[in-house]
């Protein structure tokens, strides 16, 4: 809109701040600049210079990427396969489990003597990295992909039990007590009550699992348990750039191409 | 002998109430909102209970709940119950059939009900009673995509393969247009003339309890203010008996009340039409 011009003298004031909402505001400010300040040290941010001085390194080391060799690309495209493999079994495995315990983990279905201690051992599935895991796995089931797949399906299992509980403890509950009201049993409110009403968001979570854990997977093999990975430490672990440049490049179309599959499937879903 | 008898201390929602319906019988429920009557069906059909120092509820002469605790036996009675909600309360994203299926739960045995695996009869009976109330033509379609009144028949299909013997509608028209309001209470006081089902059904409007139910039941605050013939419910009645409230419960148009309390039932068959 148009200002027409010398607006008459105000007759309101503008009214001072509350001072406890400034002090609030300079209290955030303050405590988050102590933190940073305080991992300044030890977190070496004072070695961000060697980001200019040793940039001839750096030039050098990245030439090596420009020319990337493909000349092992079957034996690339296999491991990313397998990859993906690792991520499918992972996620699937995890699904199955986190249904019994997403839904044991909702407060409007199970008590709260079980869904307490449900959510804290999903908790401690998902505070644990997959890489952690992997570590744990080789050690108990040996070197390779089975290791990964179990990794990653502890740790999923973990994130996946919370996101469907959250979808269970937002349903509508009319038509599951339309369901006890026919004198179903408890199992038969979720079966028909609950699960259909969840299952586009499960299905949706699932899928964006799916992603996260080919993305996770092409890892796993840093520490043995199989996939991508180990072709990647071992040829970063060589100094043979072309080669790395070559599977990073595999890496990040696969890694496109899964996303956008599993995009569209849950814009299917929705 | 249908015999629900229950007292309430319970502060607000219901006081004391003592109440015997017997079988057969197609019975309203009025009052003003806030009055109890949801509160009061809901207790009937097991899914709130009542105080610690109500006596209890009895169906069919089991108990269904005694001084504010479920019996053992709440889940065999509610086979008996239906119950129909005012917002219908099915599975919006099963087909209507399954919908309606989901009323043979309490009976099959456990494992094939929860497994989804329904046999031949039980999906005819299920068909029978979607076509008694007139949507046939939809038993494939998801919940959703019905229309309120359809939902609400569908609902009322649910409680007929349900076997059901007692059947609670909770405002089950509040929701609706007039004229889904009518055949869905039409489809009601027809099964319960033709299949000697049991009816307690709560309305907002008096007009409808006067045009289907004999009897009608007036809360007010929680407790029973009327108990008998609905034909005595005359305006001026429901306005000395609820001041300004009587209001919301007296329909504008006024053509209505004039008619008998019953229509003479000479409609057969085709007394729910398909929309």
């Amino acid at each position: 809109m148009h200002q027409t011009a010398n607006p008459p003298a105000p007759s309101v004031a503008i009214p001072p701040r509350d001072w406890r909402q400034s002090a609030f505001r300079y209290l955030v400010w303050g405590v988050l600049v102590a933190v940073l300040a305080w991992g300044f040290g030890p977190a070496e941010i004072f070695r961000a210079v060697n980001l200019i001085t040793d940039a001839d390194n750096m030039a050098e080391y990245a030439s090596g990427f420009l020319s990337p060799n493909f000349r092992d690309l079957d034996y690339y495209l296999s491991e990313i396969v397998l990859t993906v493999q690792i991520a499918a079994w992972g996620t699937a495995l995890a699904v199955i489990a986190a249904v019994p315990f997403g839904i044991l983990s909702s407060n409007n279905i199970a008590p709260w003597w079980v869904y307490q201690p449900v959510r804290r051992l999903m908790d401690a599935f998902r505070a644990i990295n997959e890489l952690v895991f992997a570590v744990l796995f080789v050690v108990a089931v040996g070197l390779g992909p089975f290791a990964g797949v179990m990794a990653l399906f502890i740790h999923t299992t973990g994130i996946l039990a919370k996101l469907f509980s959250e979808a269970v403890e937002a349903i509508d509950p009319r038509p599951v007590e339309g369901i006890r009201a026919t004198g179903a049993s408890k199992l038969q409110e979720v079966v028909y009550g609950v699960i259909p009403q969840v299952l586009p968001l499960w299905i949706s979570f699932s899928l964006y699992r799916f992603e996260s854990n080919v993305r996770s997977a092409t890892v796993l093999g840093l520490v043995g348990a199989g996939g991508i990975g180990q072709v990647l430490f071992e040829s970063i672990r060589g100094f043979y750039y072309a080669e790395t440049a070559a599977l990073l490049i595999v890496i990040v179309l696969t890694v496109t191409v899964v996303d956008l599959i599993s995009q569209q499937l849950r814009k299917l879903v929705i | 002998m249908t015999k629900l008898s229950k007292s309430f201390g319970q502060k607000k929602a219901l006081r004391e109430i003592d109440l015997t319906v017997e079988r057969g019988e197609m019975v309203a429920l009025i009052g003003a909102s806030g009055s109890g009557k949801s509160t009061l069906i809901r207790h009937i059909a097991g899914l709130e209970r009542g105080d610690r120092s109500s006596d209890g509820i009895d169906i069919f002469g089991q108990c269904m709940q005694k001084a504010g605790k479920l019996t053992s036996d709440a889940r065999m009675i509610r086979r008996d119950v239906g119950v129909i909600f005012q917002q219908f309360n099915l599975v919006n994203r099963l087909p209507l059939l399954t919908n309606v299926l989901i009323g043979c739960l309490g009976r099959v045995p456990g494992w094939r009900g929860t497994l989804g695996f329904f046999s031949r009869v039980e999906q005819l009976r299920a068909m029978q009673a979607i076509d008694r109330v007139g949507i046939a033509s939809a038993a494939r379609q998801r919940a959703s995509t019905l229309s309120g009144g359809q939902q609400q028949r569908a609902a009322i299909a649910r409680a007929l393969v349900q076997g059901a013997k007692l059947l609670l509608a909770d405002e089950p028209i509040a929701s609706l247009d007039p004229a889904s309001a009518k055949r869905v209470m039409e489809a009601l006081s027809d099964i319960n003339r033709r299949d000697g089902i049991t009816i307690v059904v709560s309305l907002h409007q008096v007009e409808y309890a006067r045009r289907y139910c004999p009897r009608t039941i007036a809360l007010r605050d929680g407790t029973i203010a009327y108990d008998g013939p609905s034909t005595a419910l005359t305006n001026d009645f429901l306005r000395s008996l609820y001041g300004e409230a009587s209001e919301e419960l007296i329909l504008p148009d006024a053509t209505l009340h004039e008619e008998p309390a019953l229509r003479s039932w000479s409609v057969g068959r085709p007394a729910l039409a398909a929309v």
